[in-house]
C-alpha cells in the first residue's frame, strides 16, 4: 500500500471527519490547478486575446483604442519595411544557423569520442557563450568590430591584410554577416550540448555493430549515429526557427538597424513601432502576422522531417 | 460659500424662527461648507503665495532633479516630494505606462525633448496656461518658451534650463594646430562651413593625421536642423530645399578627412573627448559630463558654431489625473524661479531659461573647466538665436529617420536625392496618415 493510501485510510478511518465523496476528491483537485491557470489567463491568454483585439483597432496609447477592422492587415499588405524586415530575419537566420547546427553537430560527434580527452573542459567552454547576456555580447563586438578603433581592424592593418579599416557595421551585406556570426558564437554551445545529450542515448551496441560489419568512423557517424538523432536535430531545427524569427537583442545592440535598414528584424521592428512610434495597434498586427509566419515555417519543417523519418 | 449663506438668510420667513426645511438646508450649506473648506482655503492661499501641504510625486530620468526637490522641500517644509528617477530608455515606456492606466501615477513626469511632442499634445499634461503659467515663462529664452506649448499654444510643460550648443575645444590643442586657443579668435575661425573644411584639412594636416577638426559630419546637421523647415506640414512631409546645401557640406567634411568618423557616444568617441584626437565637438551646453578633467585639465573653451543651435532639454508638466495639481504647480513655479535657477547654475552648470539670470550672471560667472570663459555671455547670443518652434509628434522621429538615410547616403557615396528618396519611403511606410510626394 502506498504512503498516501495509507494516510488516507488512516485519516477516514476517525468518525469526526467524513470520507469526502469521489466528485470532491476531484473538485480538491483543481484547486491545486487553479493557480496555474488564473496566472495563465491574466498574464498569457488575455494579452495575446488582447493583442489581437488591438490589432483590429488604431490605438496610440494616449486615448482609447477605436475599432478599425482589417486596415492594420491592410497595412501590412504593402508595407515594404516590414517585408524588407522579414528577408533580413530569414537571411540573418539562415547565415546563422546553418554553421550554428553544423558546427554543434561536428562538435558533438567529436566530444562524444571515448578517446578526448578534456572533453568536459571544452563542452563547459563551448558552452560559456550561451550564458553571457545578449546585450553584453552585441556591446562587445561592436567594440571589436569598430570602424576606426576596433581590434579587428587594427589587427587586419597590423598583418597587413587590408590598407584602410572595414567599415563593418556601414554596409548592408557585412552588417548581417556579423549579426549572423555573432549569433553562432552564441548558440552553438547550447545546440552542442543538446546533441551531446542526443548521442548518449544511442544505445553504443548499434554503432559497434555497425564497426564490426566494417564501417569507419565517418560512415558510423553519416549513417547510423546521425538518422538516429534526427530527433533531437529536428527539436534544434524547430526551436531555431522559433528563435530565429524572433532575433533582437544582438542585432539591436550591435547595429540598430544597419545601414539601409538591413540589420532591422520582425521584431525590432515590431517594437520599434509598438514603443518608439507608439502606433501600438500597428505593432499587434505585426506580432500576429510573425506569429502566423513561425506557425507555418514550425509546421513545414515538422512535416518536412517527419516525411523523410517515413520514408 | 459666504454668498450661499446670505441668501440663505434672506429666505427666513419669521426672523428667530426655523422651520424643519430651514434647518436641513441649513446643515447640508454647513456640510458642504466644511467639506470644501479646506479646498477653498488652499486656493486662497496659493492666491496670497503660500504653498498647500502634502506629498508630492515626480517621474524622471535625470537625477539632478532631486537637487531641486530638495531645495522646494527646505523653502516649504510642509511638503515632501517623492523623486522616482528611472534612468535609460526604459523611463519612456514605463511612465507611459503609468500615465495611461492612472495606477501609481505621478503627479509631475518629465520628458526629453526627443519624445516630448507626444507628449505635450496629448491628454496627459495638464493645461498650464488655466493655472497662469503665462507669467512663469514671460521671460524665458524664447526657444525654450516655444517648447512649453502644444500645438495650439497652450502650455503644458515647464523647464528649468536651456541647452545652446557650440563648439567645445581643447584650448592646449586648438593653440598648437589653428593658431589661438581663445574662443574671440576661434569663433572668427569657425563661424562658416567653407572656413571649417580648410581648417580640418589643416589640422589633419599638420598633425600628421593624428587630430581631426570634428568628430563627424553629424556637426552639420546639429546645427542646421534647427533652421530648417519642420518636417510635417498640415499632414504633408515637407522636406527644406536647403537640406542640399547641408547635405553637399556634410559630404564634403567626409571627403577631406575633416571629421574622426566617430558615431556619437560609441566608447571610441567617449575616449576621443579626452585623448585628443578630436579638436571641436559640437555639442550643447550640457555636455562636460563627457570630460574627465583629470586627464584634460581645465582647458577647455567654447565657441560659436555656424548658426545658433540647441540640443536636448527635460520639460515637466502635471499628470492631468492628478489629485496634487495645486502643489504641482506651486513646484513648477519654484523652477520657474529665478532663485531656483540661479542656484541650479551654480550648483549644475545648467544653462538657465530664465533671461533674468543670464543676463545677471553674464559678467561674473565663470567655470574653472572653460579657464574662466565667461560662458553666459558666449550662449546668451546662442540661446536668443534659436528660431522658435513647438513640439509635434513628428519632428523628432522623421529627423531620426533622416540622419539614418543620410549616414547610408554618405557612408555608400551616394547623391543626396538617395538620402531624400530613402527618408520618403520610410516615412510613406511609418506614418500612413502623412501626405508624401
Amino acid at each position: 500500500m502506498s504512503v498516501v493510501a495509507r494516510f488516507r485510510k488512516k485519516v477516514f478511518r476517525s468518525k469526526a471527519i467524513p470520507r469526502p465523496s469521489r466528485s470532491n476528491w476531484a473538485i480538491h483537485g483543481y484547486y491545486f490547478i487553479l493557480p496555474f491557470f488564473v496566472i495563465f489567463v491574466a498574464f498569457q491568454l488575455y494579452p495575446i486575446l488582447y493583442s489581437l483585439y488591438l490589432s483590429f483597432s488604431n490605438w496610440d496609447g494616449f486615448s482609447a483604442p477605436s475599432f478599425v477592422g482589417l486596415r492594420n492587415y491592410e497595412r501590412l499588405l504593402s508595407d515594404h519595411l516590414f517585408y524588407k524586415s522579414l528577408l533580413n530575419t530569414l537571411v540573418i537566420w539562415v547565415m546563422s544557423i546553418v554553421p550554428q547546427l553544423f558546427l554543434a553537430l561536428t562538435l558533438a560527434l567529436i566530444l562524444n569520442e571515448k578517446f578526448i580527452r578534456g572533453k568536459h573542459f571544452f563542452r563547459a567552454v563551448f558552452y560559456f557563450p550561451n550564458i553571457v547576456t545578449p546585450v553584453t555580447i552585441g556591446v562587445l563586438f561592436s567594440l571589436l568590430f569598430d570602424w576606426q578603433t576596433g581590434a579587428v581592424n587594427k589587427l587586419l592593418e597590423a598583418l597587413n591584410i587590408v590598407d584602410h579599416p572595414i567599415n563593418w557595421l556601414g554596409r548592408p551585406l557585412l552588417s548581417q554577416v556579423l549579426v549572423a556570426v555573432v549569433m553562432v558564437w552564441q548558440w552553438f554551445g547550447y545546440n552542442m550540448l543538446l546533441y551531446i545529450a542526443g548521442l548518449q542515448s544511442i544505445p553504443s551496441e548499434i554503432q559497434e555493430a555497425a564497426r564490426v560489419d566494417g564501417a569507419n568512423g565517418v560512415q558510423v557517424a553519416l549513417k547510423v549515429t546521425i538518422p538516429l538523432l534526427r530527433p533531437v536535430i529536428l527539436f534544434t531545427i524547430i526551436t531555431s526557427i522559433i528563435g530565429g524569427m524572433q532575433i533582437f537583442d544582438v542585432p539591436f545592440t550591435l547595429s540598430k538597424n544597419g545601414p539601409e535598414n538591413s540589420t532591422l528584424t520582425v521584431v525590432m521592428y515590431l517594437y520599434q513601432t509598438a514603443f518608439e512610434r507608439s502606433q501600438y495597434s500597428y505593432a499587434a498586427t505585426i506580432a500576429y502576422a510573425t506569429f502566423i509566419l513561425i506557425a507555418v515555417f514550425s509546421l513545414l519543417a515538422f512535416k518536412l522531417a517527419r516525411s523523410r523519418q517515413e520514408e | 460659500m459666504t454668498d450661499t449663506g446670505k441668501r440663505g438668510d434672506d429666505r427666513r420667513s419669521a426672523p428667530g424662527v426655523l422651520t424643519r426645511g430651514q434647518v436641513l438646508r441649513l446643515g447640508g450649506a454647513l456640510g458642504i461648507a466644511s467639506a470644501a473648506g479646506p479646498f477653498v482655503t488652499a486656493c486662497g492661499g496659493n492666491a496670497g503665495g503660500a504653498v498647500p501641504g502634502g506629498k508630492l510625486v515626480i517621474w524622471t530620468f535625470f537625477d539632478q532633479v532631486k537637487i531641486a526637490a530638495r531645495r522646494f522641500m527646505k523653502k516649504y517644509p510642509k511638503t515632501q516630494v517623492a523623486v522616482k528617477v528611472f534612468p535609460g530608455d526604459q523611463y519612456e515606456t514605463k511612465m507611459r505606462l503609468a500615465l495611461q492606466t492612472g495606477k501609481d501615477a505621478p503627479d509631475i513626469f518629465d520628458t526629453d525633448l526627443s519624445y516630448q511632442g507626444k507628449y505635450i499634445n496629448s491628454p496627459f499634461a495638464e493645461d498650464l496656461s488655466a493655472m497662469g503659467a503665462e507669467k512663469l515663462i514671460k521671460d524665458y529664452v524664447p526657444y525654450v518658451a516655444g517648447f512649453t506649448k502644444d500645438q495650439k499654444g497652450t502650455i503644458r510643460a515647464i523647464v528649468d534650463h536651456s541647452a545652446p550648443g557650440g563648439f567645445w575645444y581643447r584650448r592646449d590643442i586648438a593653440q598648437k594646430l589653428i593658431g589661438t586657443g581663445d574662443p574671440e579668435e576661434v569663433n572668427g575661425k569657425v563661424d562658416d562651413w567653407d572656413k571649417i573644411i580648410e581648417l580640418g584639412q589643416k589640422v589633419v594636416k599638420d598633425s600628421k593625421g593624428k587630430v581631426h577638426l570634428l568628430d563627424s559630419y553629424n556637426a552639420v546637421f546639429e546645427v542646421e536642423q534647427n533652421h530648417m523647415q519642420p518636417w510635417v506640414v498640415n499632414k504633408k512631409l515637407n522636406i527644406d530645399p536647403r537640406w542640399n546645401q547641408a547635405l553637399d557640406v556634410m559630404r564634403r567634411i567626409r571627403a577631406n578627412n575633416v571629421d574622426a568618423k566617430l558615431d556619437a557616444f560609441s566608447a571610441a568617441w567617449g575616449a576621443a573627448w579626452n585623448n585628443g584626437s578630436v579638436l571641436m565637438f559640437a555639442w550643447p551646453s550640457w555636455a562636460g559630463f563627457n570630460i574627465d578633467r583629470k586627464k584634460t585639465g581645465d582647458n577647455w573653451g567654447i565657441a560659436r558654431a555656424p548658426k545658433a543651435y540647441y540640443d536636448g532639454g527635460r520639460y515637466s508638466s502635471i499628470y492631468s489625473k492628478s489629485q496634487n495639481k495645486e502643489l504641482a504647480y506651486q513646484y513648477l513655479k519654484f523652477i520657474a524661479s529665478p532663485e531656483w535657477q540661479n542656484y541650479n547654475l551654480k550648483k549644475t552648470l545648467n544653462m538657465p531659461a530664465l533671461q533674468s539670470v543670464y543676463k545677471s550672471n553674464m559678467d561674473t560667472f565663470k567655470v574653472p573647466l572653460l579657464s574662466g570663459q565667461h560662458v553666459l555671455k558666449t550662449y546668451y547670443p546662442i540661446a536668443m538665436d534659436i528660431p522658435v518652434r513647438r513640439s509635434d509628434k513628428y519632428q523628432k522621429e522623421i529627423q531620426a529617420m533622416f540622419i539614418s538615410a543620410v549616414s547610408d547616403m554618405i557612408t555608400n557615396h551616394q547623391p543626396n536625392s538617395k538620402a531624400f528618396a530613402a527618408l520618403k519611403e520610410q516615412v510613406r511606410t511609418t506614418y500612413p496618415e502623412i501626405s508624401v510626394k
